[in-house]
């Protein structure tokens, strides 16, 4: 799916220049594509991945990355050098454990970020962006057939990453296309502590006797961070 | 193009950077030891991720990363022991829940089943005969011998019996030696550094074989009664141990005209000798063979338990589940007062009786199939003994009972779940009874009751899970309210432990 998007996303300059004019056509009036300095907005979505080196990743992971899609908007209100940006991304993994466990995490993460751009050549940009903010990781076992265990924590997190960025003039009006690959590494002051893990009971349930929570153990989500995607500005 | 190359070499990237090793022991089941209970603390191993887990009478969980592949989870005091096996090598691991401390002492093969003295300075080692358990081929003779302050280097001992495997082990008292219970055979290992053996062939009696069923040492340590299948009698082995020697003599005690013998027990107060129950009849028998000492005493068909209530006074019982006519019926007899009393339960015995001072409790089935249980207290008469009967309804059935130190009784029920209208639903419940002031308490719990025992100064329910499943109740205060669950406790610390 997401990956039909980021197609469709691509071949949209093609698709925009085929449908425009012929070059001998006489044309009364053409406009130039716009430049990053007169699109301010963007909204980006991004797909990527975090590398966590914690073993502990094993109990909710076959691999040691957790895939994340992200998206967002941003701002540039002084210069095109330096923008703002607002995001939401979730990053979850799945593994089979003991044969008939399902163990999933989920980290919802809300950033805020600055964006610093240096321009190279063409359309392209070198970006570096520093971000924080705050996160829900999510951690869920659920046996076949019988209960499902979870608990969710919060954490902080700070981001930086350097990566480089293409614009392309799209044929709608003064809209930018970006294409965007960040690298860099995010840090989590915190460990994800899941020591409240319950089981999960519906509200119609009979009252239970007092549940004692289960600490499963901390995990450091620190770690590595790829994120590429696009971007439409105006 | 150019553009698409790129975005699927970012995705390649991406995909190469995901890569790990989970290791196998996520794809294995989860297979978890236990409970074995250590003073305060129940004690699990998880064989799959190699962790001691010990949950203490308050609820609060541990859990302690172990050396890969243990097995043969067993206690002593407050300390458990379990086997681990690494490739070329084997360990008896001793490990402290409380302070973390472990001790490894290597052993010369892979055994799965370890026997404790009751002081803790030695363990036998033997091999469990059960399918699917420990190493895939193993010498069944083979038995394992550890000095557990490690003064001396563990030996390896082997049977030359045809046995399968050692059905019961004993220490005798001082621990000079164990009995090892074999089919038709029985081995004495001497315990020290240079292990003496003897075995004593049980040889055909007539046309039968005599498969050794229950041990008891007689205090002094130098005689063992045996209850056996194929004979009536009690088979008493004399053991000469001494530097010079190491032998025993073998002979049969019986009392002319009984029946099929059902058990023995050596008693407090009647300690040079044993006691013995057959189908209508129960003897102090002289252990030396003294028939002139023998006391008997006709019993009521049915009783096939021995409960020794101390000051030689005995309490004779049905086997639980048995039906009815084989199981309700009681009696209690003091030989040396030569004073007997019997009575009859209304319905089958449920769960095993248990005795306070000289009150017996006994979850049974009532005359109209319902269950009670019955505190049962014995009191001399002038000419005979009295089984004064005080029955308590229950709203359950019986599946397990306990009795702490303090002397109350506790039964596990099978009670149906309330607030729903399915006849089929069931929970678990708890309830206890002091048989001095007769008060009675109980909760329901949330769960059927797997396995129920004493724990600390609580009484523990475990309920089937596959992450396990705990309640823990305070005995001194028998309320839901006081209760404590522990849902998924397998998965404590499940998350650190491949660090």
């Amino acid at each position: 799916m997401i990956r039909s998007l980021v197609l469709a996303a691509l071949l949209l300059p093609t698709l925009a220049s085929a449908s425009s004019p012929p070059e001998d056509t006489v044309v009364s009036a053409r406009r130039s594509p716009p430049s990053v300095e007169q699109v301010p907005f963007e909204a980006f979505f991004r797909m990527g991945a975090l590398w966590v080196q914690d073993p502990g990743l094993d109990l909710v992971s076959e691999t040691d990355a957790l895939p994340r899609a992200e998206f967002g908007v941003s701002y540039a209100p002084w210069s095109s050098a330096l923008s703002f940006e607002l995001s939401y991304g979730i990053a979850s993994t799945s593994a089979k454990s003991f044969e008939i466990i399902q163990s999933t995490m989920i980290l919802h993460q809300f950033q805020v970020g600055a964006i610093g751009y240096l321009p190279l050549t063409g359309g392209l940009r070198a970006r570096g962006r520093a971000g924080g903010g705050f996160e829900l990781a999510h951690l869920e076992l659920e046996v076949e057939g019988g209960p499902t265990y979870s608990d969710t924590v919060p954490l902080l997190a700070l981001e930086a990453t350097a990566g480089l960025e293409w614009n392309v003039p799209l044929a709608l009006p003064s809209t930018l296309f970006s294409l965007v690959m960040d690298v860099g590494y995010g840090f989590r002051p915190l460990e994800a502590g899941f020591d409240g893990l319950e089981r999960r009971v519906g509200d119609d349930a009979p009252k239970r006797v007092r549940d004692l929570p289960v600490d499963a153990g901390a995990l450091d989500l620190s770690g590595w961070v790829l994120r590429f995607g696009l971007s439409l500005r105006r | 193009m150019r553009t698409l190359r790129c975005l699927f070499a970012v995705l390649a990237l991406s995909s190469a950077l995901s890569c790990g090793d989970r290791g196998e022991r996520w794809e294995k089941p989860l297979v978890v030891e236990g409970p074995v209970v250590a003073e305060d603390k129940l004690l699990f191993l998880d064989r799959t991720l190699a962790r001691l887990i010990a949950v203490d009478d308050r609820g609060s969980v541990q859990s302690h990363a172990v050396p890969p592949s243990p097995h043969g989870l067993t206690a002593h005091g407050s300390e458990a022991l379990f086997v681990v096996k690494a490739p070329t090598s084997q360990h008896l691991i001793t490990l402290d829940p409380s302070s973390g401390t472990r001790v490894s002492i290597a052993l010369p093969r892979d055994f799965d089943r370890i026997h404790v003295s009751p002081s803790g300075s030695v363990a036998v080692l033997t091999f469990d005969s059960r399918p699917n358990r420990g190493p895939l081929v193993r010498n069944l003779n083979e038995i394992g011998l550890v000095d557990r302050q490690a003064r001396w280097a563990p030996r390896l001992v082997s049977l030359s019996t045809g046995a399968l495997a050692p059905r019961q082990l004993l220490f005798a008292p001082g621990e000079a030696f164990a009995a090892i219970l074999l089919d038709d055979a029985v081995a004495l290992l001497e315990i020290g550094p240079s292990p003496r053996l003897l075995q004593i062939p049980l040889g055909p009696q007539g046309s039968a074989r005599l498969r050794p069923r229950k041990g008891v040492f007689a205090p002094g340590g130098d005689r063992l009664f045996l209850l056996t299948e194929g004979s009536n009698d009690v088979v008493t082995i004399d053991v000469i141990h001494t530097e010079a020697a190491f032998d025993a003599t073998v002979n049969f005690l019986f009392l002319p005209g009984a029946g099929t013998l059902h058990d023995i027990a050596v008693v407090e107060g009647l300690e040079d000798g044993v006691v013995a129950l057959w189908d209508q009849d129960a003897a102090f028998l002289d252990g030396g063979g003294d028939q002139g000492r023998t006391l008997a005493t006709p019993v009521p068909l049915g009783v096939q338990r021995i409960l020794d209530l101390g000051g030689a006074l005995l309490f004779f019982h049905g086997s639980p589940g048995a039906p009815a006519q084989l199981s309700a019926a009681i009696a209690a007899w003091a030989p040396l007062e030569d004073r007997f009393g019997s009575d009859r339960l209304p319905g089958r015995l449920l769960a095993p009786p248990r005795s306070s001072g000289a009150s017996v409790m006994l979850p049974h089935m009532g005359d109209q199939g319902e269950a009670a249980i019955t505190l049962s207290t014995v009191e001399k008469e002038d000419i005979r003994l009295r089984l004064r009967q005080k029955p308590f309804a229950l709203s359950g059935r019986p599946i397990a009972t306990e009795v702490d130190g303090e002397g109350t009784f506790f039964v596990a029920l099978q009670t149906r779940r309330p607030k729903t209208s399915d006849p089929y639903a069931f929970t678990g419940a708890v309830v206890s009874l002091d048989p001095t002031t007769e008060k009675t308490e109980g909760l329901v719990l949330d769960e059927e009751i797997g396995l129920f025992g004493l724990v600390g100064a609580s009484v523990f329910a475990e309920h089937p899970a596959l992450l396990g499943d705990l309640t823990l109740v305070p005995r001194a205060s028998l309320h839901r309210n006081a209760a404590r669950r522990l849902d998924g406790f397998f998965a404590t610390g499940m998350m650190e432990e491949t660090r």
